[in-house]
């Protein structure tokens, strides 16, 4: 290896490092301002509210991380963890042991991610596009099986998953996600799939002169995709005892943006969990913490777009910085 | 012999005649016909001047995409600034500032939201998709505050006239035909318009060749927030009201409307002129469901699913359309 | 063309199953136009008096069977549903067929006009709107009036400048000053207090918070207020209750919803925290409601007679196009639902089903 690619090599490594860092300074920030600005913020309570509240959102993310990456974003999670959890709800509420319905909806989510890899893989759609017309039309269904009903009050034994405590300590959403976070690094930096995801997502030509099946890859990464909004759809269900309709759309853009937030890049090839559950940890305690300031509704939406432009700045500042170097 | 060729060379010019026309008219045809079956009021003057106003509004805020799309970029804050426009003209007209200074006021606004989003997205390089997501929330918190969250109604009574329908001539099909049509001039016949597509088409061979491309990038997004302005006097006027949440999702029907048009995400292909085809598909799903009397819940459903089915059309037949040329 | 053929084929099983369980309405291409040179004259406009639901009557012969549209806020949200079987039951009931019709983006103004101007087309005989903002709907609804086609107000005002012919819903101020009087009761009269608000910009979310903070300042002065918008959604009464037990501790003592499904997230997350004592007050009585304060997690909610809404709207449109005299006001009851009323003031669609 010459002293060139070396020296490449590390800047890379060193770059990628000091993108994390900076990201990590930012949450740590916040969580200064904060616990300055409100005493209760550093609360035992509070900070596991703020961590399990951005379960879903990470579990969303770690899937949305990996079709980032490979292909393009995912528009349909939001309406995937809304009929999954539809699914669930409904068969829950007809008497269907959990693990059955946990086990449909799961099953719903990944053939959601087949169709999708079907569209972009063999009809050749933009994955933009056909995630965006899958979340319209699966929403629609949502909304004619549901219509205007809300289902409320499950099994107790289904709810643990949402409510419960492992261990008496460990909140159950926090387990799940934790464990979905353990999986995802491992996968994308461990593993060949993880390098298959990469390199589909760096230079599709390249990938398959490598012999990676790109079309293979493409789909692989939107069922993981479907499996985990169906898990985050399960946490979900289990955690507010209730569902509607329309309770995924909330968490369609937040989960887009953590994940930019989180260095990957639309033109792939880049992307990171760790700076997923970054982003995800920053909005959710800018949420927790506009509540306990009582800040109106009104900037709510205003500050969270602030914080995000805000953090890819900072990004894209000391990325420039480090070219410089 | 002369037979032979004759019935040949019509043939060429029956399949000339397919390859034209674009695909998504015969799927819009097809669809007016089946309304026009399931409803005897369907096909009738009022109902078809009734079409073209109400996809208006949503022609301009489409024809902004698309310059935007042609140049390599994407602006998901254009409903942000469709409602920002509207609401600035209306509190204008309240103030009792003459119709034309407020409508001035409204398009200044449109065009300063650009602005921003441009500057963060070619000077700062941040990703358009980031940027204009988090811009959004901003420009929706402005909406919101302005309003008091409310919506404000228009006491001019002389504005509403661009909108309504004055003797059954639509006004603001009118306004808005025109103005398209000189849009999709600046698209084709303005440096403006040949840079923005080169742009799009080769970014890094543009800016070999001399041109400012951070500059035009910038003035992309600028124009779009003008042009979406527009459309924001026009619905304000329509409307009566501005209402601080009425543009939620019209940059998503905006993109899906380019696309039916043709136009696609890579390397700047398609046209302005097109995208009137797909704003049309879309006003015609929506207005024949209502008239055919498809129950609400229905709706998103079965737009949904028209459009993916009409995108898939479109890409197939572009694909076959290319190879076999 | 083989991969297209089987992506339609996809989609249209998809379609297929989904519309074999659950029936689509017929298309109203089938009725008579709505007024003809010998029919009787229509009453456009309400003779404006006030009258109460109960004596307003639920009988009435139709001359015809007439096509009434019913056009609410938003789709796939409880109360409207039950709006939807109550219109429906009238329908069948009275004789007259009932389409329904809302904005997928919930109270959304500007598909509301588009709703409007599409049923202008369609030639029904009556509409009843419950309108997703009173201003914006003006010029549709004063094109109805032109067209000849009446309109009643369901459950929120719309424009008053305009001939409707009535309005039928409850009064949003005095639905404040009772829940606040109900609330303040419970309280004792003091303690910490937050409001839920829904979605600002709906008269129903303005008025009603209007009502309860005005009654509160004015009569139970010791009482602290903080209202909080969470737009009738249960996660946001959730997280925002969360927040608040982090801020306010044991001090949290009452939470009242003026409307929606959003007590209910505070009712998990009080039952999270593990606190007791907490008193919560929710608003209609859909399924959350009623299973909250049937487990005494709620100490009441307030039914705002949604089946006699929209059940009275639907006569309220056969009497007018009957010709008849129709008041202009058509009060529904405000009632405070606790454990004792509860199954009979049992408002969720399958209950509605049965009435």
């Amino acid at each position: 290896m010459s002293i060139q690619t070396s020296k490449l090599k590390l800047k890379n490594i060193d770059s990628r490092l000091y993108a994390t860092l900076v990201r990590v300074l930012i949450l740590v920030l916040f969580s200064v301002i904060m616990t300055i600005v409100s005493p209760v913020f550093l609360s035992t309570r509070n900070i596991s509210n703020i961590i399990t509240n951005a379960s879903v959102l990470i579990i969303l993310g770690v899937g949305e991380t990996i079709t980032i990456i490979t292909a393009g974003t995912d528009l349909s999670i939001g309406s995937t963890l809304t009929i999954t959890s539809v699914i669930a709800a409904i068969m829950l509420k007809a008497g269907i042991n959990f693990l059955l319905a946990i086990s449909a909806a799961l099953l719903l989510g990944v053939l959601i991610g087949l169709l999708n890899g079907f569209l972009i893989t063999k009809i050749k759609l933009p994955p933009f596009i056909s995630t965006y017309g899958l979340q319209w039309a699966i929403f629609g269904f949502a909304y004619v099986i549901l219509k205007g009903y809300v289902i409320y009050d499950f099994d107790p034994t289904f709810r643990f998953i949402g409510n419960g405590n492992l261990f008496g300590i460990l909140p159950m959403p926090i387990f799940i996600m934790i464990i979905v976070v353990l999986a995802g690094t491992f996968l994308l930096g461990k593993t060949t799939f993880g390098l298959e995801f990469y390199a589909t997502g760096a230079n599709v030509e390249s990938a398959e002169m490598s012999a990676v099946n790109t079309k293979q890859v493409t789909r692989r990464a939107f069922i993981i995709s479907g499996f985990l909004s169906a898990v985050a759809g399960i946490v979900l269900l289990a955690r507010i005892n209730a569902i509607q309709a329309n309770i995924g759309q909330p968490y369609l853009l937040p989960t887009i943006a953590t994940v930019y937030m989180g260095g990957a890049r639309p033109a792939g090839g880049q992307g990171s969990i760790f700076g997923t559950v970054i982003g995800a940890l920053i909005m959710t305690l800018v949420s927790n913490g506009m509540n306990l300031l009582g800040v109106p509704s009104v900037w709510r939406d205003a500050i969270i777009g602030a914080i995000i432009i805000a953090t890819v700045l900072i990004d894209a500042l000391a990325r420039k910085r480090l070219e410089k170097v | 012999m002369k037979n032979a060729l004759l019935a040949s060379s019509n043939k060429n010019r029956l399949r000339q005649l397919l390859d034209d026309v674009p695909p998504v008219i015969w799927i819009i045809l097809l669809l007016m016909v089946t309304f026009t079956f399931l409803s005897k009021n369907y096909l009738s003057m009022s109902n078809l001047t009734n079409i073209a106003q109400q996809g208006a509004v949503l022609l301009l805020v489409a024809a902004a995409q698309t310059f935007v799309i042609l140049s390599g970029g994407l602006d998901l804050s254009l409903g942000s600034v469709l409602t920002l426009s509207g609401i600035t003209t209306a509190i204008a007209l309240n103030a009792g500032i003459p119709i034309p200074i407020a409508i001035l006021i409204g398009l200044i606004t449109g065009a300063a939201c650009g602005g921003i989003t441009g500057l963060l997205i070619a000077y700062a390089n941040i990703q358009p998709f980031i940027a204009s997501l988090g811009i959004q929330g901003i420009f929706y918190g402005f909406a919101l505050a302005l309003t008091k969250t409310t919506a404000i109604f228009i006491t001019n009574r002389d504005f509403a006239v661009m909108g309504s329908k004055i003797n059954g001539i639509p006004m603001a099909a009118i306004i808005s035909g025109i103005l398209y049509l000189v849009l999709i001039k600046v698209s084709t016949d303005t440096q403006f318009g040949r840079y923005v597509i080169a742009i799009g088409g080769n970014e890094s061979g543009t800016r070999l060749s001399g041109i400012d491309t951070t500059k035009y990038k910038w003035l992309v997004y600028v124009f779009a927030g003008f042009v979406t302005a527009l459309g924001g006097v026009l619905l304000a006027s329509r409307l009566e009201v501005a209402d601080p949440i009425v543009g939620v999702g019209w940059e998503f029907d905006a993109i899906a409307a380019t696309i039916l048009g043709g136009t696609t995400f890579t390397m700047g292909k398609g046209s302005v002129s097109k995208t009137i085809i797909g704003v049309l598909l879309i006003s015609v799903i929506r207005n024949g469901l209502n008239v055919i009397g498809v129950p609400s819940i229905w709706q998103p459903a079965l737009t949904g699913t028209l459009l993916i089915a009409s995108i898939v059309f479109q890409i197939w037949f572009s694909l076959r359309k290319e190879a076999r040329q | 063309m083989k991969k297209l053929s089987v992506v339609l084929v996809v989609l249209a099983i998809m379609l297929f199953v989904t519309a074999c369980t659950q029936p689509v309405a017929a298309p109203a291409a089938t009725q008579a136009p709505a007024a003809t040179a010998a029919a009787p004259k229509i009453t456009m406009k309400g003779n404006g008096q006030t009258i109460a639901a109960s004596d307003f009557g639920y009988d009435v012969k139709p001359n015809r069977e007439y096509t009434i549209a019913v056009v609410v806020k938003s789709a796939a949200v409880p109360v409207w549903e039950s709006h939807l079987i109550a219109a429906r039951k009238a329908g069948v009931k009275l004789g007259v067929k009932i389409l329904d019709f809302s904005p997928a983006k919930a109270d959304n103004v500007e598909e509301q006009k588009r709703i409007l101007e599409d049923l202008i087309t369609a030639k029904v005989d009556c509409v009843v709107l419950a309108p997703a903002n009173t201003e914006a709907v003006i010029g549709p609804v004063t094109d109805l009036i032109k067209a000849g086609i009446p309109v009643v107000y369901d459950n929120t005002m719309g424009p008053s400048t305009v001939d409707y012919v009535s309005f039928v819903g409850i009064d949003s101020i005095d639905a404040g000053h009772q829940m606040a009087e109900a609330m303040a009761q419970k309280m004792g009269g003091e303690g910490k207090l937050l409001v839920m608000e829904g979605v600002p910009g709906q008269s129903t979310s303005d008025l009603r918070t209007q009502g309860v903070k005005e009654y509160i300042a004015e009569k139970y002065p010791k009482i602290v207020v903080e209202s909080v918008v969470t737009k009738w959604m249960f996660d946001e009464g959730r997280k925002v209750t969360e927040d608040y037990i982090t801020k306010w501790g044991n001090e949290l003592k009452a939470i009242l919803a003026v409307g929606g499904n959003q007590a209910e997230g505070a009712v998990e997350a009080v039952k999270a925290a593990g606190m007791k004592g907490v008193l919560i007050s929710g608003f209609d009585v859909q399924e959350p409601q009623y299973t909250a304060v049937q487990n005494g997690d709620e100490v009441f909610t307030v039914s705002q007679s949604v089946y006699d809404q929209a059940y009275l709207s639907v006569v309220a449109c056969v009497k007018a196009l009957n010709g008849e005299e129709v008041p202009s006001f058509i009060k529904a009851p405000i009632v405070i639902v606790t454990q004792e009323n509860l199954a009979a003031m049992d408002e969720r669609p399958a209950a509605l089903q049965n009435r």
